[in-house]
């Protein structure tokens, strides 16, 4: 029997993958950044951010400089830790592609 | 924007692996710092070692106004930045970093300088600002390569 590796349901949406995948090799990255590669509005990427941050993935930090009000965002260590579980998934169900060959 | 289904198929996988990919590639090209900006700074230690070995007569004021420019420029560097790269470096490369590549840099200002004071000789000074230049090019590619390597099992 063949065992499936589980996904986790909070980052396996598309956006939200994407939010993990562009913060991995990162500290930290500017709101305005996350917005403009992912190509959503502000609205829908804070619904994908409140979901990451409720599940302890993700944190915000706000800051202001010379006026500018500036929100980051950093995954947490929980949340690198959930999202290199979730790629070890992805890979092993993209590996029974070439096992099952 | 591709939709990865609850249970994904290999193939779909595999795609979700290469999306990830591209994008851990984006978020570290807007994160880490460019081959220009690595030359720009080695031209600017240039500028600063033939400044300080030259000791001419507008020397002080030259350097000083080179270490504000630095300053001022770095500054609106770092406030335009839109993401920070993660700071991954074994010991190895946190002691070039901070330990011996300024070492390097300073034994190499001392020594053109005295050597520029006995001789007089004019591509001393020329010559330091080459070397420092050289030396921190080196030194901030090598990082960049290995910060890329480290974060995506990749060289740039």
């Amino acid at each position: 029997m063949v065992t499936v590796p589980r996904l986790d349901p909070v980052i396996h949406a598309p956006h939200r993958l994407h939010i993990c995948s562009l913060l991995t090799p990162l500290d930290e990255a500017e709101f305005q950044m996350l917005r403009e590669a992912l190509g959503i509005s502000d609205s829908a990427l804070s619904k994908h951010i409140k979901q990451l941050e409720d599940a302890g993935y993700l944190r915000l930090r706000r800051a202001t400089l010379n006026g500018r009000r500036r929100t980051w965002a950093q995954l947490t260590p929980t949340g690198r830790q959930a999202f290199a579980a979730h790629v070890d998934a992805l890979t092993e169900i993209a590996s029974l592609a070439h096992s099952s060959q | 924007m591709a939709i990865f289904p609850d249970d994904p198929t290999p193939d779909e996988a595999t795609r979700a692996l290469t999306s990830i990919e591209r994008m851990k590639q984006f978020g570290l090209s807007k994160g880490l710092y460019s081959r220009w900006f690595a030359a720009a700074v080695s031209s600017w230690s240039a500028a600063m070692a033939v400044a300080t070995v030259y000791d001419g007569p507008l020397a002080t004021w030259s350097v000083a106004t080179l270490l504000i420019a630095g300053l001022m420029a770095l500054g609106a560097w770092r406030h335009r930045a839109v993401a920070r790269v993660r700071a991954v470096h074994g010991t190895a490369e946190a002691f070039a970093i901070v330990v011996a590549a300024p070492l390097v840099m300073l034994g190499l200002g001392l020594f053109a300088a005295q050597a520029f004071d006995a001789s007089r000789q004019w591509w001393i000074p020329s010559a330091s600002g080459a070397v420092a230049a050289l030396v921190l090019f080196t030194v901030l590619e090598l990082l960049r390569h290995s910060t890329r390597r480290r974060v995506t099992g990749r060289p740039s």
